[in-house]
């Protein structure tokens, strides 16, 4: 069997630019299998005010942006979607009842995130579909279950979440974005037990556990890819002497089942700051980490055969 | 009219680390309040006769900032671990860039030995000569002359390379309070001898200090050193402080350290300038301050620089040291002892720092793939990355062994090589705006901003590497830090280049052959479909 080429990548958290850079990375290296392992969807709308003179004025990152015509407020448009955030045409009005009405403002965030991943599925399906490349796309903990449905439209992308897909004629994958509680109480943040129950189900669907793939978007608790800054109660960070304090974060589940299971390898997320590999036994675990707000792409390449894992190798661009 | 506001969804917290201070603690310890403590005194007068401390001292923090607002750049461009290797790597050439990191690492690996062999070489013996002349403690006189031997300087040198190495392993929580502790120490020895300049009302007092305590009276240092060989002030000052630089780069160096490991600062841009610029001006002030309260109000720099030319070149009885000057003015034993304490305490946090940033730059290679995986092993109780650390401890070990039977050419061809490695990653900078224009224009402001119409980082980039050229002329122009620059150590140079080109080359084709990746990949843009 030749050897497969992946190309891994988590926490795009809506970034344009990440995710187009992602597509080229899969045509630069020919990669067989693109995974993108959850939390894909923005957090946080731009809204771009139209002034009296006809002109736009945004805030992003605190420094005042104004679009004085359209070919500015494309390009305005293009440099929000690229960190991850949603741009959002409003009147004065428009922006003072979003201001006030939670339930508008929920609406407006689902609406632009079932636009982007939309036109995601769109670009994937428009450079890959045909070719040899498989698409797994994953929604993640922080996102809503509305953009469910709109990869599961696709004929060629794939949500892989609960599901035994094969990555190649020998690799089966089991994903799941689901996550151990975090103190925000994300979507699809569920207890270590139900966890644990989905990790049960899906397990015991693979034929060969030797060679299987468990893409966890949590990753396993008390390892290199889990490490996070330590929080307080009022969810501040807790610093020490000027430093942060790193703890644990991941999932005594995940942990668990990679413990008892040892498939091939282990793709995680999740947490952006622990760019790293962890071994547990014989699978590997690698979280590539995530700089979407720079517009920065942080993806891993992992060669499979039919025996193990033949190399891996973390890109940034 | 729109507000300064995002709408924002309650989702896990986009978290970064460290801040401004932890920033400007490290870039201290990394000048080292200890040993940069003890050089500016003991070495800058009597290496460029007639250059004004205080000048040579300010003029290189002015020009440090210029340096540090690069690196600040540099540290912002890609904020991860690895700092200007990751720059210099995927803006230059991976392989030239690797080569010049690995020399860097390599280098600075064993001098941080020589920094630990300061310990037994000049401050404890400081510490015991003073403790025995002072409280009359004769033993402590026999600790002094034996501990300056090679063998105790070997002995106690390699103890303390143990001791940081221990300290290095240790959880992040531990690493960070001994750092801590180590800042407001060297502080504090700090206050202390600054408060014991200040007990001599003038030069009297000192001499008479001097004359009490020391075997050689205060009258008989410059002629001893004359007829040694000192030529004193033959040099127009302005020249002397211009050549002094050289050593003021090495008195700062260690400020753009957290641009090593800027993938854990909080807001990067901001961090790394602020964390940098803060720990010059703290540094440049605690030593100008001691040097204005030294001189002229208590000696004349001819005979600070006579003192020093003594002791590093002739077996005369010297001790040019910050230190001992503030123990016999305030001949107390508390503050002798907090001094000396603080002073061993942050030569081993000195040491550390090398050691941290040393083992990212290991990281960002293994990461790379460009060295073997299990260089980048993290310990899993401990969380420490414990193979790189070791390393790092072995070349440390060597350092000091170096500094005790060779000329200490370590140290002081340091700036050579420093300067010339940093070429790369800064010429990587001037260029960046034109090679990676898209990136450019999604940098962080700091990297972004403009004068006119060209790109400030550049215009910046062009100052620095200026600095840099001069701090490459001037170590042969005036090779009075380390003598001249001889075969011996270009072929120091060029082979450890080269064996780091040999390691990537060996390692790309193994990756090649062995798991069909070739690891220049990892260097190279990935621009958007």
């Amino acid at each position: 069997m030749p050897m497969t080429r992946i190309v891994f990548t988590t926490d795009l958290h809506g970034s344009d630019v990440c995710f187009r850079k992602l597509l080229n990375a899969g045509k630069m290296h020919k990669a067989d299998a693109i995974i993108v392992g959850g939390d894909i969807t923005g957090k946080a709308i731009v809204p771009m005010v139209e002034e009296a003179d006809g002109s736009h004025k945004a805030y992003l990152f605190e420094a005042e942006h104004v679009a004085k015509d359209e070919s500015q407020l494309k390009m305005l448009e293009k440099r929000i979607s690229s960190v991850g955030f949603y741009p959002l045409q409003v009147s004065q009005n428009e922006y003072r009842e979003l201001s006030t009405d939670k339930k508008k403002l929920d609406e407006a965030f689902k609406s632009l995130m079932i636009e982007r991943i939309s036109a995601w599925v769109s670009l994937a399906e428009e450079h890959f579909k045909g070719t040899k490349t498989k698409f797994f796309l994953m929604p993640g903990n922080d996102d809503i279950f509305d953009i469910d449905p709109i990869i599961e439209k696709s004929d060629y992308v794939v949500d892989p979440e609960g599901k035994v897909v094969l990555v190649d004629e020998r690799h089966e994958m089991i994903s799941t974005g689901f996550s151990n509680m975090t103190p925000w109480k994300c979507p699809r943040d569920v207890p270590e037990e139900e966890l644990a129950k989905r990790l049960d189900e899906m397990t015991s669907k693979i034929g060969d556990m030797k060679n299987a793939i468990f893409c966890f978007h949590v990753p396993p608790y008390n390892t290199n890819v889990d490490q996070a800054p330590k929080l307080d109660e009022k969810l501040q960070i807790v610093f020490e002497g000027g430093q942060v304090l790193m703890a644990s974060v991941g999932s005594t589940a995940v942990r668990a089942a990679i413990e008892k299971h040892q498939p091939l390898l282990g793709l995680h997320g999740h947490i952006h700051e622990s760019k790293a590999i962890e071994r547990i036994g014989r699978t590997l675990c690698l979280n590539p980490g995530s700089e979407y707000a720079e517009g920065i792409l942080h993806c891993a390449l992992v060669n499979i055969d039919e025996k193990s894992v033949r190399g891996h190798m973390f890109l940034t661009g | 009219m729109a507000e300064k506001r995002l709408f924002v969804r309650t989702t896990s917290g986009l978290i970064r680390i460290i801040g401004p201070f932890g920033a400007m603690v490290f870039g201290v310890h990394c000048i080292s309040l200890s040993s940069s403590g003890l050089i500016p005194y003991a070495w800058i007068p009597w290496l460029w006769p007639g250059s004004d401390l205080v000048g040579v001292l300010t003029v290189s923090m002015l020009l440090c900032l210029l340096h540090a607002t690069t690196y600040s750049q540099i540290g912002s461009i890609y904020p991860r671990s690895g700092g200007d290797y990751v720059v210099g790597s995927r803006i230059i050439n991976p392989g030239i860039q690797f080569g010049a990191s690995f020399m860097f690492t390599i280098f600075t690996s064993l001098t941080a030995g020589s920094l630990i062999a300061w310990i037994p070489s000049s401050v404890l013996p400081s510490f015991f000569w003073s403790w025995g002349v002072i409280f009359n403690y004769p033993p402590a006189l026999a600790w002094a002359d034996w501990i300056v031997t090679p063998t105790g300087v070997l002995v106690v040198g390699l103890i303390f390379v143990v001791i940081t190495y221990v300290c290095m392993i240790m959880p992040t929580k531990t690493v960070v309070r001994i750092l801590s502790l180590g800042f407001f120490l060297g502080m504090l020895a700090w206050v202390l001898m600054w408060i014991s300049y200040l007990m001599a009302p003038g030069h009297e007092t000192f001499v008479s200090a001097w004359n009490t305590f020391a075997p050689i009276k205060y009258e008989q240092v410059i002629p001893l050193a004359a007829e040694n060989g000192l030529t004193y002030g033959p040099q127009p000052i302005w020249l002397m402080t211009m050549a002094g630089m050289i050593m003021g780069f090495w008195v700062y160096y260690g400020y753009y350290i957290p641009n090593f490991f800027a993938g854990e600062l909080k807001e990067a841009p901001r961090t790394l300038l602020i964390g940098m610029w803060s720990s010059l001006i703290v540094t440049w002030a605690v030593f100008v301050i001691g040097a204005v309260l030294l001189y002229p109000r208590l000696m004349s720099l001819e005979w600070m620089a006579a003192e020093g030319y003594l002791y590093y070149n002739t077996d005369v009885w010297a001790l040019p040291f910050s230190t001992f000057y503030a123990n016999i003015l305030w001949p107390n034993p508390i503050p002798v002892f907090i001094i000396m304490f603080g002073f061993v305490y942050t030569l081993i946090n000195l040491a550390m720092t090398y050691f941290f940033y040393n083992s990212r730059i290991f990281f960002a290679m293994a990461f790379d793939r460009a060295l073997p995986e299990s260089v980048a092993y993290v310990h899993p109780k401990l969380r420490s990355p414990v193979v790189a650390m070791t390393l790092c401890a072995i070349f440390a070990a060597i350092g000091v062994a170096l500094s005790v039977y060779t000329i200490i050419f370590v140290q002081f061809n340091f700036v050579l090589f420093c300067a010339i490695v940093q070429l790369i990653p800064v010429s990587a900078v001037i260029i960046y705006p034109w090679v990676r224009k898209e990136e450019f224009a999604r940098a962080p402001r700091l990297v972004r901003f403009k004068v006119g119409t060209v790109p400030g980082i550049s215009i910046i980039g062009i100052g620095t590497l200026l600095y840099l050229l001069w701090m490459i002329v001037s170590t042969y122009l005036f090779p009075a830090v380390g003598g001249l620059i001889s075969w011996l150590t270009v072929g120091w140079f060029i082979g450890f280049y080269v064996t780091g080109l040999v390691i990537f080359l060996l390692m790309r084709w193994y990756r090649l052959r062995k798991e069909g990746l070739d690891i220049v990949m990892a260097y190279k843009e990935i621009p958007p479909l």
